[in-house]
């Protein structure tokens, strides 16, 4: 396509391209594309994930199913598990589900030395004397490690 | 920034590819049909949908299916360099405005997917383990392992394929591949209306713009795979009631019948909504109609039987309709439950922009007595079974009000593409009208 049909185009057409273009820049700003643009270049995914979850009406960082608290080991305690043995979820709260899936496997084991303590506030009872305590967020949410 | 580039090309090269025109194989085809971007693109992909789904019907895993799946890659390929790549002419610079805008609005979405990442409950629950299931190298034998076997696995199945074959990682590069599905789908009933590209372009942003939400469709959930189905076989019934490539139309008819079985357990009944359809745009004789509910009746066997051989639980959706007998179809009929269903099925229409339109465009169409008798078939099977559906749920976790509040709007999300055809055929009977009384 030569300058002048490109010329000759945008002059026949000038308002319905105002309009596409209006609608465009409409749709970006409804999906959020500059926000999102910004958010995968300057954050991991890791990153994003917990931050996305904590806005999840069922979940949240360390609350309810505790997404971003279990990515959040996954990062970055990655070299003490295996694709084949993640660590063992425990909730306390009951109603909840265990998101295994966020280690993306389905046949796993799981391991009898790591523990994921989530919702911790809701047992007082909880005895962790006989664990080392890798990581702890706010003493409701943990890693534990089985002392030898 | 890596992550970006990845996207971008993750979207580059499953949208080239799948731009190539898959009747290239033939020269007979290819040089009789015209094809627009949109049909090669839906074809490619209705062709690899049912290409990897009978491969996984032979228990392989997902390493075995991609094997397969290049030779079909490569031979495409050699066949595109041979024959067009060199021969690329201006006429096909249209091609290239098609290919500009889809990308814009697949890319957009794939970034939106790539950051909001939360999946919905369903999806948490049951589509994913299958997804996981097929991206760990497991055979369709392992479903029975999983939640939910019962419950068809196509949608774990592409998305898992699209995701082994991706640069990335994360469990969101199994769903990018539905932003262009999704474009495409709306595309492909808004390019039958006969007004310049660019008109076009604006009425496809148009209907983009009013159905996206990213945490009714792109959050795992199937629903969006159905629409789009159903998007491509209502294009094709669009083209066939007016004499379009009536073969081609009718293979896609077909290959998307075929995905929707595998989709939802919904999708075996809109098959049967869709022939009936069918039936009133095409003036088919007897024996044709037989052949055909023939054909899609197979569809359903074949499912049954794949189901059977592997000891897949054959249900409905046993967890909200327990029990199909006369008995229980009676004693549903209540007058109380009839008007708590009216009640949300207004509900859910008001509450969406998109399906209020629908509803607008349909009093229009009454007003100046507009006919389009296979749209208000198409409609009135489908409501009268989302009625029919919500009479008979009983579900013991759950309250009747419960499943409605959550799953009428998705019910009539699945049928809506019918609003858009309904704006095409408005339209272009206007169109031809205006012009009609000015000449």
């Amino acid at each position: 396509m030569s300058k002048n049909k490109i010329k000759k185009f945008i002059k026949n057409n000038f308002f319905v391209l105002c309009i596409l273009i209006l609608l465009v820049l409409t749709f970006s700003q409804k999906t959020d594309y500059a926000r999102n643009i910004y958010n995968i270049l300057s954050k991991s995914h890791s990153e994003r994930f917990v931050k996305a979850h904590k806005k999840n009406i069922f979940s949240g960082f360390c609350k309810k199913q505790s997404h971003g608290y279990i990515d959040y080991i996954k990062s970055n305690f990655s070299h003490l598990f295996s694709k084949e043995t993640i660590p063992t979820i425990i909730n306390f709260d009951k109603i909840r589900r265990k998101p295994y899936w966020i280690f993306l496997n389905t046949k796993y084991n799981l391991s009898e030395n790591y523990f994921i303590i989530l919702n911790a506030n809701l047992n007082e009872d909880l005895d962790l004397s006989t664990y080392d305590i890798l990581d702890n967020y706010q003493n409701i949410c943990f890693l534990l490690k089985k002392n030898d | 920034m890596t992550e970006l580039i990845l996207i971008i090309l993750h979207l580059f090269f499953i949208m080239a590819f799948f731009s190539i025109n898959p009747l290239i194989f033939n020269k007979k085809l290819n040089n009789t049909i015209a094809t627009s971007l949109t049909e090669n693109i839906l074809l490619n992909f209705l062709i690899t949908g049912n290409f990897i789904l009978i491969l996984s019907y032979f228990n392989l895993n997902l390493s075995e299916i991609i094997k397969f799946y290049s030779i079909y890659f490569f031979g495409l390929c050699i066949f595109f360099l041979k024959n067009k790549f060199l021969n690329f002419s201006k006429t096909k610079i249209n091609y290239v405005f098609d290919f500009i805008i889809i990308f814009l609005i697949s890319i957009i979405i794939c970034i939106d997917i790539s950051n909001k990442l939360i999946l919905s409950w369903d999806s948490e629950k049951f589509w994913l383990y299958k997804k996981l299931s097929f991206y760990n190298n497991f055979s369709i034998e392992n479903l029975k392992n999983m939640a939910r076997p019962e419950y068809p696995f196509l949608g774990g199945l592409i998305g898992s394929f699209f995701w082994k074959l991706s640069f990335i990682g994360s469990e969101y590069a199994s769903r990018l591949y539905l932003g262009l599905v999704y474009a495409i789908a709306i595309y492909s009933l808004v390019e039958n209306i006969s007004v310049p590209k660019i008109y076009k372009f604006v009425i496809l942003f148009l209907f983009v713009l009013i159905t996206y939400d990213y945490h009714k469709l792109f959050n795992g959930n199937q629903e969006i795979l159905i629409f789009s189905l159903i998007c491509f076989t209502l294009s094709s019934c669009y083209k066939i009631k007016y004499n379009k490539n009536i073969v081609l139309n009718f293979i896609i008819i077909l290959l998307s019948c075929n995905l929707l079985v595998w989709t939802k357990q919904e999708g075996l009944f809109y098959i049967f909504f869709i022939m009936i359809t069918t039936f009133f745009v095409f003036k088919f004789s007897s024996k044709e109609k037989i052949y055909f509910f023939i054909l899609l009746l197979s569809l359903i066997i074949l499912r049954i039987y794949i189901f059977k051989v592997y000891n897949f639980e054959i249900t409905l959706n046993k967890n909200v309709v327990n029990e199909l007998s006369f008995q229980v179809i009676i004693s549903s009929l209540d007058i109380q439950k009839s008007l708590v269903i009216l009640k949300y099925l207004i509900f859910a229409i008001f509450q969406n922009l998109y399906l209020l339109f629908g509803l607008i465009l349909i009093l229009l169409n009454r007003i100046i007595d507009n006919k389009t008798k296979y749209i208000n078939v198409y409609l009135l099977i489908n409501i009268t079974f989302i009625y029919v559906v919500y009479l008979l749920v009983n579900d013991a976790d759950r309250s009747h009000e419960f499943l409605l509040k959550f799953g009428i709007e998705r019910l009539l999300f699945n049928i809506s593409p019918i609003v858009i055809l309904l704006f095409v055929e408005t339209l272009d009977k206007k169109k031809k009208l205006f012009y009609k009384n000015n000449s």
